[in-house]
């Protein structure tokens, strides 16, 4: 038995208006995702990863073309069905940790708790990153690398289906690159959560299921490694 | 306690400063609003009492010389409740030592009696006698601006003769709150308003057994525009000068 498929875009455009200017963001991708795959996108500024991590996400709308999620039709959705899918079914994780500076680790993620579902105890999440002896310590008692954690426990507290990353490491250094990818592969591989990793680090591709490579707004390139690295054998 | 309202909770305690100051703002913007609004509030209704005691008329006119007997025609307006008639005339007044001469407006009162509307309040001295000819009563604060003393007389041209007048009491009434002649600013140095008998003052005008000042005491304690419309067409063949409701009353 095949494993489900997660994500279907089929002929997926955005195009961005600017006064009289068009900017075509995507320009027809298909894609089929399946459900706890590793996915790493890779591509210059300006390919079009971050629109398509977005139209996945729900956080935006494509011009035409459809995007899936299961049986469910996101390019037809209303504001609010695509703010129910985010809260159910997606995790972010994104270059900017966008925690509140406020609100200790474990209220950070308690922020998701309080509304998910069916949502996992927020120590138990940030144990999921390692950071079980840290809850009670605000952002600014945090390392980067522990605030993208907290971040990426945020991101899975609910136990979402889906976790998006968009430039996960771009603000870390290389150690504390690596130990964020450890936890998201970790992530993947044990709750079988279906992981999409934007990044300009051709490295971490090695990580990757498959690796898509977008270019001009288009999928210019697959490949699947022949076998899948764990992050501690790749370096950059 | 959920996270948000954790959040909430904290960032209004790391800004209790200004969370504090905002507050005090606010509060004295409360509390001036409060204050503004009883105090006007109490204005209004000392004002609305005072005129209540004083049966402050609903309706003023005046005309040149007009009959006693149509006091029976404006009684029989819809929505009139109490005519009062009266005689007022202003004249030249003068004070030994102030020249130029100031203006008097002299009012006709029965002192025997409580008069129904635009009552007097005595503040000091004492009612002309009934029918005594020469004393008046004046408005408070002509006397006040004049630095005059109640017994003193004044000098009063009327109808071209002089009078001499002695002032016997002081007043208030409300309609002479903000006293002035034509509707300008008040000037209490020179406009005085006097009471004085009300016979020997039609007498002294040729006015016996007419008027030319009457108040209007209404039904509904306001004048519908059609009661004043009909007390102009009755006053309209005396020289009527058009008849105002309290509202437009100058003093009012």
């Amino acid at each position: 038995m095949s494993t489900p498929v997660v994500f279907t875009a089929r002929g997926l455009t955005k195009v961005y208006r600017m006064g009289e200017a068009e900017v075509h963001a995507l320009r027809g991708v298909d894609l089929e995702i399946r459900a706890g795959e590793f996915i790493v996108l890779l591509g210059p500024s300006g390919s079009g990863k971050s629109t398509l991590l977005n139209i996945l996400g729900g956080l935006d709308t494509p011009t035409s073309g459809e995007i899936r999620f299961g049986e469910k039709n996101l390019s037809r959705a209303d504001e609010a069905a695509l703010t129910r899918f985010r809260r159910e079914h997606v995790g972010f994780v994104f270059q900017f940790y966008n925690l509140i500076p406020s609100l200790t680790a474990r209220e950070n993620v308690a922020l998701v708790t309080d509304i998910a579902a069916s949502p996992m105890p927020a120590a138990e999440a940030l144990a999921w990153v390692g950071l079980g002896e840290r809850l009670d310590h605000f952002p600014s008692q945090l390392s980067g690398g522990e605030q993208q954690r907290v971040a990426i426990a945020r991101a899975i507290a609910k136990r979402p289906q889906v976790l998006l990353c968009d430039e996960p490491t771009g603000a870390l250094d290389y150690e504390t690159g690596k130990l964020v990818l450890e936890v998201i592969a970790k992530i993947n591989a044990e709750l079988g959560t279906t992981a999409l990793v934007i990044t300009h680090n051709a490295a971490i591709a090695g990580m990757a299921d498959r690796v898509l490579k977008l270019g001009n707004g288009r999928i210019v390139g697959e490949t699947k490694p022949e076998r899948k690295l764990s992050p501690a054998e790749i370096s950059w | 306690m959920r996270a948000l309202d954790r959040k909430l909770a904290r960032d209004l305690w790391s800004l209790k400063t200004q969370v504090l100051s905002i507050a005090l703002v606010i509060a004295c913007g409360i509390a001036a609003f409060i204050g503004s609004f009883s105090t006007h509030y109490s204005l209004v209704w000392s004002r609305d009492h005072y005129y209540a005691s004083a049966r402050f008329a609903h309706v003023f006119a005046n005309a040149k010389r007009a009959p006693g007997s149509l006091v029976e025609k404006i009684r029989a307006v819809p929505g009139v409740v109490e005519v009062e008639t009266r005689v007022v005339r202003d004249a030249q007044l003068s004070i030994e030592g102030v020249s130029p001469p100031m203006i008097a407006r002299l009012i006709g009162a029965d002192f025997a009696r409580l008069p129904a509307m635009n009552r007097l309040t005595l503040k000091s001295g004492r009612w002309p006698a009934p029918g005594a000819r020469g004393e008046v009563v004046v408005n408070q604060r002509f006397l006040e601006a004049r630095g005059l003393k109640l017994g003193e007389r004044v000098q009063v041209l009327l109808n071209g003769k002089l009078e001499r007048l002695t002032l016997v009491g002081t007043a208030l009434t409300p309609e002479y709150i903000y006293a002035t002649r034509g509707g300008g600013m008040p000037d209490d140095e020179w406009f005085a308003v006097l009471w004085t008998d009300a016979q020997a003052l039609a007498a002294a005008f040729n006015m016996e057994g007419a008027f030319n000042s009457v108040l209007l005491r209404m039904e509904k304690g306001t004048a519908p525009p059609a009661a004043i419309d009909a007390l102009d067409a009755i006053l309209g063949p005396y020289g009527g000068l058009g008849a105002v409701g309290r509202e437009d009353q100058i003093s009012h």
